[in-house]
């Protein structure tokens, strides 16, 4: 636990300027298959990055590093200042409670209601026992996603937005720094996608948290970026902002924007 | 919440009832073997124990009362056998009680049976050696089934001579085999009482006559009536009982050709 | 040639490794406190009181079955009165433990095989693992303790309904009291024919929990693999049952006789 304490006040007394996330020369292959040959990236604190690519390319290899649900072949991943695959099972432990993940299909528990999800990481992580804490908070993330109605339903009982929603107020309960999307527009409609995308922006600016996004969703990329890298074959190929990335002469990059 | 309250008591139950059925199970299984009971131990030394097992029962007048404990070897001619007994039947194995070894059924379990022994009165105490009755040997019985077969052949002697005397004439069957006297004052005897017969006929016609016109006399014709009503009630009520009785017979004939194959069998051994 | 049994060598051993490596993982998490006995019991209603009327009514009916098969040849020979003590320990002895363990490999692996499975598709196993939460202590610890709890409690329930199915049997063509049989059957049995028995239905329901556990953790990403995962799921159960129930017979005769 000292960990975090030195960890908490080391992102307290660096300024805006602090990098959460640094990626050097990332490098990883499942069997023949490269899937990252050299990623390089820095995630400044509150800063929003999106990174935009074809599917199945290996996107989301790249935060599942980040969270530690892999390990890289070879290259440097340090988080919140240490190297992700060198840390102690007690270190990777702090370090995921400060690093939220929303998965593509919100990965809600299917046997537990939307109330039980919700407390399920605040008892077994925090471990939380105070009944009065764990509604208050439960209440209050609901509420950010608007969903106070869905308190007592089944997973299975929701729609698609919907379990976004409450995937996104579970992650956001543990109070995260870093929040990691993968594709969190996929498989919604227009009207749905813009206002997960919308709340994204807005929990930002609540939680203070930087974030990663993984899509291919231009609409999302718009809303939701301050940066904009763009993948291809396993490399980050052009970075900038959206309107900067419009007016790009590379075709390759050009083609997401059309 | 209530729902997790019901399959916690769902649970509950289930796991109660089935851990229940073990040790009832357990319990049963204890009790045919004694286990849970006070017993006494008895021991009886044989000479052979003809293939006694370890846990083979132990029968009182015919009644299970433990199991054998032990068998150990006590020198190159003896073997002491452990009888786990039942304190309840304590009282009534007397001092002088005697085991032996027999087979049980056609399936040849061995089982040691103990007998009351005779004149003493003092229950055995726990611990106690009882006397003991070899097994029955085969060359034993062989010996004794020769000497059945030297008796027969004195007996079947004995009767060869009585035919020959017979045939010659003597005493009172060879007389009325043999001597024509005797045959002659016999038939005069029979042809006699042919005569009697012959007239007692005579009276009992005239007597079934005589009822004949009684039943037709309109004073009796009642009660002749109601007896018939009543003769053929008892008939149809026999008939009835047949049928019924039919099924116990067939059992029973099948018991008698279990009973003649069981026979047989032993013969064969 | 050579290469290509090397090689599928190495993945077997791969496997077996891996197996070994999650029963340490499982073992570890038994006993990292917080326990999560709500899931626990929930796992137990759902592996045990859900079963119970399969596995009854397959009790039953191997008990009633068993005995009317082997009633006409024990009468040939004479040896009606043995029907009792037969029927008790064949299924008390070997087929109650198996036939229940396999009914249970069908039905609790395969589904613990597709919950886990469609778990990890969907994410949700990672979404714990990420969330700092354990998902071995929640979701194998209390499925696999569920297991090798509830199958020995089924496989007792089951071979007492056996038995009454085997009283049932008897009593369709002869007329036996209820006591007589009764006593006839435990006058059989001994501490050594249930006590090993008993045992090995432990094992089994380990097994059981194990395999569905493994091959659901485990499962590749993909909506086929869910399928997979609960397929191989009973069939490697099944397979342990059989091995364990022949380890389980050479180390009981090795103690017992």
């Amino acid at each position: 636990m000292n960990d975090t304490k030195t960890q908490e006040q080391e992102v307290a007394v660096q300024d805006t300027d602090y990098v959460v996330v640094r990626i050097q020369h990332l490098k990883k292959s499942f069997g023949d298959n490269e899937v990252l040959k050299d990623i390089n990236l820095e995630l400044h604190k509150g800063e929003n990055i999106v990174v935009l690519g074809r599917s199945g390319q290996g996107k989301s290899v790249t935060i599942q590093c980040i969270a530690g649900l892999m390990l890289q072949d070879e290259g440097g991943l340090e988080v919140l200042g240490k190297e992700v695959k060198e840390m102690t099972r007690d270190e990777l432990r702090a370090m995921r409670i400060k690093v939220g993940f929303l998965f593509q299909s919100g990965a809600l528990y299917d046997s537990m209601t939307v109330k039980e999800n919700l407390s399920f990481p605040l008892t077994r992580v925090l471990k939380l026992n105070d009944k009065q804490e764990i509604e208050k908070r439960i209440h209050e993330s609901l509420e950010s996603v608007g969903l106070e109605d869905a308190i007592d339903k089944y997973p299975s009982d929701l729609s698609g937005g919907m379990r976004k929603r409450v995937g996104l107020a579970r992650t956001l309960i543990l109070r995260p720094e870093i929040m990691l999307y993968d594709e969190p527009t996929t498989g919604l409609d227009p009207i749905t996608s813009r206002e997960i995308s919308e709340l994204i922006v807005a929990l930002q600016e609540k939680y203070d948290t930087s974030s990663i996004i993984i899509t291919h969703d231009m609409l999302c990329a718009r809303i939701t970026a301050d940066r904009i890298v763009v993948m291809n074959e396993g490399k980050y190929i052009a970075t900038g902002t959206y309107d900067e990335l419009v007016k790009s002469p590379d075709e390759l990059v050009h083609n997401f924007f059309k | 919440m209530q729902n997790k309250t019901s399959q916690k008591i769902k649970v509950g139950i289930f796991t109660t009832a089935t851990i229940l059925l073990l040790l009832t199970g357990i319990f049963l299984i204890g009790r045919n073997k004694s286990m849970f009971r006070s017993t006494i131990i008895l021991y009886g030394t044989f000479k052979n124990v003809g293939g006694l097992l370890e846990g083979n029962n132990i029968r009182f007048v015919g009644i299970n009362v433990g199991t054998v404990e032990s068998i150990d070897i006590l020198s190159d001619s003896t073997a002491r056998v452990g009888l786990r007994v039942q304190k309840k039947v304590q009282p009534f194995i007397k001092q002088g009680a005697i085991a032996s070894i027999s087979s049980d059924g056609l399936m040849g379990d061995k089982l040691v049976a103990i007998s009351s022994g005779t004149n003493t009165t003092k229950p055995v105490n726990d611990g106690d050696a009882i006397n003991t009755v070899e097994p029955m040997q085969l060359d034993k019985v062989m010996g004794r089934i020769s000497g059945v077969a030297e008796n027969a052949e004195v007996i079947t002697g004995q009767l060869a001579g009585i035919v020959t005397q017979v045939n010659q004439g003597k005493g009172s069957v060879g007389r009325l085999l043999y001597s024509d006297s005797l045959a002659k004052s016999l038939e005069g005897t029979i042809s006699e009482a042919k005569g009697t017969m012959r007239s007692a006929h005579k009276g009992a016609e005239g007597f079934s006559e005589n009822m004949e016109a009684l039943k037709h006399n309109f004073l009796l014709r009642g009660y002749f009536r109601k007896k018939e009503k009543a003769r053929v009630k008892a008939e149809q009520e026999e008939k009835n009982d047949d049928k019924a009785d039919e099924k116990p017979k067939l059992k029973l004939k099948k018991a008698k050709s279990k009973d003649s194959t069981t026979v047989k069998i032993e013969k064969e051994q | 040639m050579a290469s290509a049994i090397i090689s599928s060598f190495s993945r077997y051993m791969e496997i077996a490794g891996d197996q070994v490596l999650f029963t340490g993982r499982f073992a570890r998490n038994i006993f990292r406190g917080g326990f999560e006995w709500g899931e626990f019991l929930r796992q137990c209603y759902i592996v045990g009181y859900k079963s119970i009327g399969l596995v009854g009514i397959t009790g039953f009916i191997i008990g009633f079955v068993l005995t009317l098969q082997t009633q006409p040849t024990l009468k040939t020979f004479g040896a009606q009165s043995f029907v009792p003590s037969m029927v008790a320990i064949s299924i008390i002895r070997e087929i109650g433990p198996v036939i229940i363990a396999l009914i249970c490999a069908g039905k609790i692996a395969s589904s613990i095989g597709a919950e886990l499975g469609s778990m990890k598709v969907t994410e949700q196993i990672d979404a714990m693992e990420v969330s700092s939460a354990n998902p071995v202590q929640y979701l194998v610890v209390t499925r696999i303790l569920a297991c090798t709890i509830m199958v020995p409690l089924l496989t007792i329930m089951a071979d007492a309904l056996a038995l009454l199915g085997g009283y049932v049997g008897v009593n369709i063509q002869d007329h036996v009291s209820f006591s007589l049989f009764f006593r006839k059957s435990f006058s059989a049995l001994e501490f050594s024919d249930v006590m090993p028995a008993l045992i090995k239905t432990f094992f089994f329901g380990y097994a059981i929990g194990f395999v569905g556990c493994y091959k659901g953790y485990h499962s590749k990403r993909g909506t086929e693999s869910v399928g997979l995962a609960a397929n191989s799921a009973v069939v490697s159960a099944s397979l342990w049952i059989i091995l364990l129930d022949a380890i389980a017979v050479q180390i009981t005769n090795m103690i017992v006789y």
